[in-house]
């Protein structure tokens, strides 16, 4: 007994010291999972340049939520925890119950990154029924598909209309995780990939059998527009879906869409501090030193692809705000809850 | 470089843990689970670090086993029978010889016939889908749960305990389940928390309990002629040696029912092929054929447990879970033809457990003076590591208390299933098949008919029956869920029959 009491001293000692780090960056995910990847890279790339120790703490959760909430409520407040957040985020803080508000921190660098959609080769858009793995973090993925399976519609692109045909022309499998979905789209189970960049070169690029349908393109915040995606040249939704039913997309479900897509893909990979946190200046400067120094940002971009990082935290924001009308909001949250099956909420606070 | 390096670290640490009586291959990646951010850079270079270890650490569980008669792991439990008798005559270094061949020769071949057809079976998986899936999965809930214990009660209780545990978390809508407002549970339980609770904790406690001393008996003559002799006999019964190794081979490939199975069925089986005839030594009493009938099945199960875990993400044992977790650390999806695809990964796969598998013979052979050295070790030491670096590596997870408090709960519900003989193994199985099941079973529904399902949607209309259980469309489904069928009856049938795996 008085060695097992020895053995649990030691191990509380040891848990005591492995707790001493100098910056943390908090990771919604568990280890292994794209966004915590991504947070490893960047706390190894980081230390070099911030010249302390950074270390990574996952705080996962349903829907990548509890992490992002605990950093808000609680962790935020000291000065050397940064947030290291994904586009589902930005996608919960649109339709899901969070406690966390993007508007309460200092945007620290974010990825202006893309998600690409594949198809089977040769499936027409125009007939049959199309199936696709679904998952938190797609929404605006699935609505582009059902955009351009459905076409215009007569009432002018209503969430209605185009639920009606999504019902009829769409099956949305629940809970697929990455491997099973390119299993599924590998032997005919599904009509449609969905991948990042990197995967999407890794896994499809000069393989038979599929073709690179679209992709959301990214935001040029100068100009706050979307435009073509430098890594897919013409392949932006919004070219693919005239070229395929000779006019440009619009309507209710396509407004949702544009705010969801660019909540997420703007800030898919970003990292954040609290307003008014003293280092917060050191951590960007460092930042920015990472993402000009070549081997580091090789590094970086061998996960996600070559694209642009954001580091002008107010104007990405008012950006993003823009976004925020109640009809596109109310939208996307009747879209998510009758297409998907989600249990979205609809939050009029984000409109003050 | 780099690769030799680590596999031949891989290989020391390996036959250490190895070495350490109860403390097997799932402890011994656990303990190095915490390394896992080391290799983010190149985790084919954590693969073979891993592979290296489990080959090397199945091999040095069996040294354990003969030379102080207390397992070094459960799966090498068989080996006590006849070669602890052995080395309790002086001919230790004769029982030596035969784990070092057998070990080696089944290691080093089954590896070779797993690895490098791998991507070839990788073509198998292709053909599954949704309604394929749910049909392997239930297969391999029957499998665990009727095969592995004799106690149809206890079975149930156990894989009805794994599948709540596999159920916490979220469902397949992302609505958190089974989390009873702890929201550090919306993630569901890791496996390497699961691992360590069940397996890791409570057989450390055990040897804490029993105050385990694990000095070897004298051995009596030369070592080396003893190794020769050792190397004669599994010459003289090559046979025995490779019914051995194919059994293993067979058990491992099953879902869950991995493990000790595959080395009491050899030894069975070794029996029962020499029943009648004349012996040297009988059965049991250190009779160097039991030996060599079963040593090498342990190597050749390890190795083909890889399968069902590379193929279908269905550990067959519990080290095997262990390995998905770590590929998973290092982001590579278990179960898909493009990591089967993946050359890389199959070579270093096969490097790292065959170059496992000869380096422990060869440190066992030059340095045996140290094997035994570090056998007369106070077990409550290096128990005490261990349990400091599975604290460690769990904490891994958040850093947070709730690591801890959770890896608590699990040691105590693994310490209770230890005393009342509840089936482990089967709980990690139920767990692992648990969400997949759920997930499988909505999939399909949503793609044969029933494809406007959602939380709350019970009608069953417009769900097209004839076409999932049409043959034509779905035979593995059907397959799977005969076979299932055929195995539950069996284990009602047949319960008394049959080794009891706990």
């Amino acid at each position: 007994m008085k060695k097992l009491l020895v053995s649990a001293l030691i191990a509380f000692g040891l848990m005591a010291g492995s707790a001493q780090a100098d910056y943390t960056l908090i990771v919604p995910q568990e280890p292994g999972k794209g966004t915590s990847v991504w947070g490893e890279i960047i706390a190894k790339n980081l230390e070099k340049f911030i010249g302390e120790k950074v270390v990574v703490r996952h705080i996962p959760g349903a829907r990548d939520i509890p992490g992002f909430n605990k950093f808000h409520n609680d962790l935020r407040f000291d000065d050397k925890t940064i947030m290291v957040a994904h586009g589902g985020n930005g996608v919960s803080y649109l339709l899901d119950k969070v406690d966390y508000n993007y508007f309460d921190y200092e945007l620290i660098g974010s990825m202006n990154n893309d998600i690409v959609l594949g198809k089977q080769e040769g499936k027409d858009e125009k007939t049959g029924t199309w199936t696709i793995a679904g998952g938190s973090g797609f929404e605006p993925d699935a609505a582009a598909a059902a955009m351009l399976v459905c076409g215009p519609q007569a009432d002018g692109g209503s969430i209605d209309s185009y639920l009606a045909c999504w019902r009829e022309r769409v099956i949305w499998v629940n809970g697929v995780s990455g491997g099973e979905k390119r299993l599924g789209f590998k032997n005919g189970e599904f009509d449609i990939a969905r991948e990042s960049p990197a995967a999407w070169k890794r896994f499809y690029t000069g393989i038979e059998g599929n073709e690179l349908w679209f992709t959301h393109g990214i935001l040029d915040l100068e100009n706050n527009v979307q435009m073509d995606d430098p890594n897919f040249p013409d392949t932006q939704f919004e070219d693919v879906y005239a070229k395929l039913w000779g006019e440009a997309p619009s309507g209710d479900l396509y407004q949702a869409y544009k705010l969801t897509r660019n909540w997420r893909d703007a800030i898919q990979k970003s990292l954040w501090m609290n307003k008014g946190n003293p280092n917060a200046a050191k951590v960007k400067a460092a930042v920015t030193e990472m993402i000009n120094d070549p081997v580091a940002s090789a590094e970086i971009y061998a996960k996600t692809g070559v694209y642009p990082w954001i580091q002008d935290g107010p104007s990405l924001l008012a950006a993003l705000k823009s976004l925020i009308t109640e009809k596109a909001l109310r939208d996307a949250v009747k879209w998510n809850q009758e297409a998907y099956g989600f249990p979205s909420i609809y939050k009029p606070e984000l409109l003050k | 470089m780099d690769y030799v390096i680590w596999a031949l670290i891989g290989t020391m640490y390996g036959m250490l843990v190895g070495i350490i009586p109860i403390a097997g291959v799932t402890t011994a990646l656990i303990t190095v689970f915490s390394m896992g951010a080391y290799f983010m850079a190149d985790p084919y270079l954590g693969l073979v670090f891993l592979t290296a270890i489990v080959a090397s650490c199945a091999s040095a569980d069996s040294y354990t086993s003969i030379l102080t008669g207390i397992p070094g792991a459960s799966t090498t439990a068989a080996c006590v029978i006849d070669g602890y008798p052995m080395a309790k005559k002086g001919q230790a270094a004769r029982a030596m010889g035969i784990a070092i061949t057998d070990s080696t020769f089944n290691g080093v071949i089954f590896a070779a016939l797993t690895f490098f057809l791998l991507p070839y079976y990788g073509k198998i998986i292709v053909l599954f889908g949704r309604p394929e899936f749910l049909g392997f999965m239930t297969m391999a809930l029957a499998c665990v749960g009727f095969v592995a214990s004799k106690n149809v009660f206890l079975s149930i209780c156990a894989i009805i305990f794994g599948l709540c545990v596999g159920m916490v978390g979220e469902d397949v809508v992302s609505n958190p389940r089974l989390t009873f407002g702890w929201e550090y549970l919306q993630n569901g339980i890791g496996m390497v928390v699961l691992l360590s609770g069940l397996f890791g904790v409570p057989e450390l406690l055990d040897g804490f309990r029993r105050q385990l001393k694990s000095a070897a008996p004298p051995m009596e003559g030369n070592y080396f002629v003893g190794l020769k002799q050792g190397f004669g006999d599994c010459r003289r019964h090559w046979k025995d040696m490779v019914r051995g190794g194919l059994i293993g081979f067979v058990t491992g490939l099953l879902p869950g029912v991995g493990g000790a199975v595959g080395d009491f069925l050899a030894y069975g089986a070794t029996k029962a092929a020499h029943k009648g005839k004349d012996q040297e030594v009988p059965f049991g009493e250190g009779n160097p054929v039991g030996l060599l009938g079963c040593e090498g099945a342990n190597n050749a199960q390890k190795v083909s447990s890889m399968i069902p875990a590379c193929l279908f993400g269905i550990p067959a044992a519990p080290f095997a879970a262990m390995v998905m977790a770590i590929c998973m650390y290092f982001g590579m999806e278990i179960g898909t033809p493009s990591l089967l695809d993946d050359l890389q990964f199959t070579n270093s796969l096969a490097f790292g457990y065959i170059f496992g598998t000869v380096g422990v013979a060869l440190l066992s052979i030059f340095l045996y003076k140290y094997i035994l050295k570090i056998l007369e070790v106070p077990f409550w030491i290096y128990a005490t590591f261990i349990l400091v670096v599975i604290v460690y590596a769990n904490m891994q997870y958040t850093g947070g208390w709730e690591d801890v408090a959770l890896l608590a709960i699990l040691s105590a519900i693994g310490v209770v299933c230890k005393q009342f003989n509840i089936s482990r193994p089967a709980i990690l199985v139920a767990y692992v098949v648990a969400f997949k099941i759920d997930e499988y079973f909505w999939g399909t529904l949503q793609l044969y008919g029933y494809k406007q399902w959602k939380p709350g949607l019970t009608s069953m209309e417009g769900f097209r029956w004839g076409e999932l259980f049409n043959i034509y469309n779905h035979p593995i489904f059907l397959v799977c869920i005969v076979i299932a069928v055929g195995i539950f009856l069996n284990s009602i049938l047949r319960k008394d029959k049959g080794i009891d795996y706990v």
